[in-house]
């Protein structure tokens, strides 16, 4: 049985270990006047990225990417709710509809979000024809209008195991609840959220992670305006041409993706079995 | 046990879409009885319970609480609680929380809170395990946790839909007795949805037996068993060996029946018939078989039934064996005799003798 890991695990250290510690190195690295790498050791690129103009970028990104999945479960909570408690012949056809989005590429969607809500856009037609005063071009590229691209982009992922937590979920606790008198906040509260904690943290890194390294949905909605870490990295590899500083911003941005999840499952899920 | 009436319900009707799960439920349960709801399945009892938990709207009828009419109430609202069929404990609380959850919302004192949860898990026996989690505790306890919750908020009537139904066979008559003990001592109103009739007639002062979303007859333990008064719970109720036969003459309250051209039997008439046909049924631990005839002369057996039949097969069952006789290869019948009677054989020629007021007759 053991050897069907083997090719598993040689995919696995091609395309992931391997290029890992190739990023790992070139963090090490110098950058020659004309943007190639120089053989030359020196750990200047980590230092550079503790700079306050970095960090800021940094604490954009941790902002935008909470900010994300904070929506995400607040709106996507209900509908897990919704769809795990209807009728079990809509639920196929419920399930799907979160799934069409993935169907589109994301940039044509994000394409398409900016049609719709854009300067002449079926959006801001109606607006006209309601006779609604507005700018026409705050709806062009902002902050909101990010978050939107973000959370309908990243919902799913929140959905899902939601859903999962609640189909499985002992829904007489509720009635129980009912029954000892609890009012219907202290059912969400004390019942239903703590018991499905798991899924919740789960949700929260399923979209936090991919959030954190997002560039082309703030590039495209937000103008290229507030520079996040992906959009920072991806200007080190194909503008400024500064590979090594790109690589050092990199393991800093895995560093946190891979420490993120162990404090999220450390704080809220402590003493949670099986966790 | 007062004779008061705390709970009546008058014309419950519920109806599912097309179907209806209950028929013009009409009942009354008096203070500090332990009252069963009995019947098969899908009978509607659960339904019914859940209606009086409030947790589903009758499509009619009303219920009140002594003079107060409660259908109309939230399930907070209403005084009384309910031990679910699979516990409903909360799993990310200790057995001590789980119990205090009703009294924290009632805005109880700390102090309050603390000797009631501490006094009703000693009532269960519970009290070294308040720091345990749900999922740490074997079906008994976390039943009795179940029950601790419940009981702890002081309700009027005490719902229990089907608590025992998950235990083990052990375990579950242990509680049967525990729990009749409980309700005696502390003189609650039970209301407890069972399909197991051992278990209502163990711990019930009155049982309403359910079918199809009828209320069939509502009696003590002892009365359903001995006389019921409906043809489904002579059926439903205990064992019953069961003929079929006409009736060839009647009074008020008896009647002879043909059950093959040798053999006649009497019998107490129950249903009144809308044919010549009837069923007839009686408990196989009345019938007494012997391998001659009665001697017509014994006050024992005087005016007693008797049908000739051969032994066909012995089953053995523990303390008792089922003996199973052909009358006249057309009937068969069942009886209970001590494990201890050897002496019948299989093909041997017996006489069965019963009483004919034990004899219960059913029109069809």
């Amino acid at each position: 049985m053991k050897k069907l890991v083997y090719p598993a695990f040689t995919w696995f250290l091609l395309f992931l270990i391997i290029p890992l510690f190739i990023v790992l190195f070139v963090s090490f690295l110098s950058r020659s006047e004309y943007g190639s790498i120089q053989y030359i050791f020196q750990i200047d690129n980590y230092a550079r990225v503790f700079q306050f103009v970095y960090l800021k970028i940094f604490a954009a990104s941790l902002k935008l990417a909470f900010l994300t999945s904070f929506l995400c479960l607040v709106i996507g909570f209900p509908i897990a709710w919704v769809i795990a408690t209807s009728k079990a012949q809509y639920r196929p056809a419920l399930i799907m509809s979160l799934a069409i989005p993935f169907l589109t590429n994301l940039i044509i969607r994000i394409y398409a979000t900016r049609l719709f809500v854009g300067i002449d856009g079926p959006v801001q037609g109606l607006m006209r024809s309601l006779g609604i005063p507005f700018d026409e071009f705050a709806f062009t590229q902002n902050e909101v209008l990010v978050l939107y691209g973000m959370v309908t982009t990243y919902l799913p992922f929140m959905i899902f195991p939601l859903y999962a937590a609640f189909e499985k979920f002992n829904f007489s606790l509720v009635e129980a609840a009912l029954d000892l008198g609890a009012s219907p906040t202290r059912i969400l509260f004390k019942v239903l959220l703590p018991n499905m904690k798991v899924a919740i943290v789960n949700g929260f890194i399923l979209v936090f992670i991919p959030c954190l390294g997002e560039f082309v949905i703030p590039d495209l909605l937000g103008g290229a305006k507030n520079m996040l870490v992906g959009n920072l990295i991806t200007e080190q590899f194909l503008k400024a041409r500064d590979w090594p500083f790109g690589a050092a911003l990199s393991m800093v941005l895995i560093l946190i993706l891979i420490l993120m999840p162990i404090l999220l499952k450390k704080v809220f899920l402590r003493g949670v079995p099986n966790e | 046990m007062v004779n008061e009436t705390v709970l009546k319900l008058g014309n419950i009707r519920k109806q599912f879409l097309s179907q209806t799960a209950l028929q013009e439920i009409n009942l009354e349960i008096k203070k500090g009885e332990f009252f069963s709801l009995l019947g098969p399945s899908g009978c509607g009892k659960t339904t019914l319970l859940r209606i009086l938990a409030g947790f589903e709207t009758a499509t009619s009828g009303t219920i009140h609480l002594g003079d107060k009419r409660i259908d109309t109430l939230t399930p907070q609202e209403r005084p009384f609680n309910m031990v679910f069929q699979k516990y409903a404990l909360f799993p990310h609380l200790s057995v001590f929380e789980n119990v205090a959850f009703g009294l924290k919302i009632k805005k109880k004192s700390q102090k309050e809170i603390r000797e009631s949860v501490e006094e009703s898990l000693n009532l269960v026996g519970l009290s070294p395990f308040s720091q345990r989690y749900p999922e740490t505790l074997s079906g008994g306890q976390a039943q009795r946790v179940a029950l601790a919750r419940a009981l702890v908020n002081e309700p009027e009537v005490l719902l229990l839909d089907e608590p025992l139904s998950a235990l083990d066979q052990k375990m579950r008559e242990y509680m049967q007795v525990e729990l009749r003990a409980l309700q005696k001592k502390l003189g609650i109103t039970f209301i407890f949805v069972t399909h197991d009739q051992e278990e209502a007639m163990i711990m019930s002062d009155r049982i309403g037996v359910m079918n199809h979303g009828v209320l069939e007859e509502v009696n003590t333990p002892e009365e359903l068993y001995e006389n019921p008064k409906s043809l489904f719970t002579a059926q439903f109720v205990g064992q019953m060996c069961e003929l079929k036969g006409k009736i060839v003459d009647r009074t008020a309250q008896h009647a002879t029946i043909e059950l093959t051209q040798q053999h006649r039997i009497k019998g107490k008439l129950l249903r009144e018939p809308d044919s010549p046909n009837a069923l007839i049924y009686i408990r196989p631990e009345n019938i007494q078989i012997s391998a001659h005839i009665p001697n017509p002369s014994d006050p024992n057996t005087k005016n007693f039934n008797i049908l000739k039949g051969q032994v066909t097969q012995k089953i053995f069952r523990g303390d008792q064996s089922e003996i199973c006789v052909d009358i006249d290869n057309k009937l068969s019948m069942r009886v209970m005799v001590d494990s201890g009677l050897k002496d019948i054989q299989i093909y041997q020629s017996v006489f069965l003798s019963f009483d004919p007021e034990e004899t219960l007759v059913f029109g069809t």
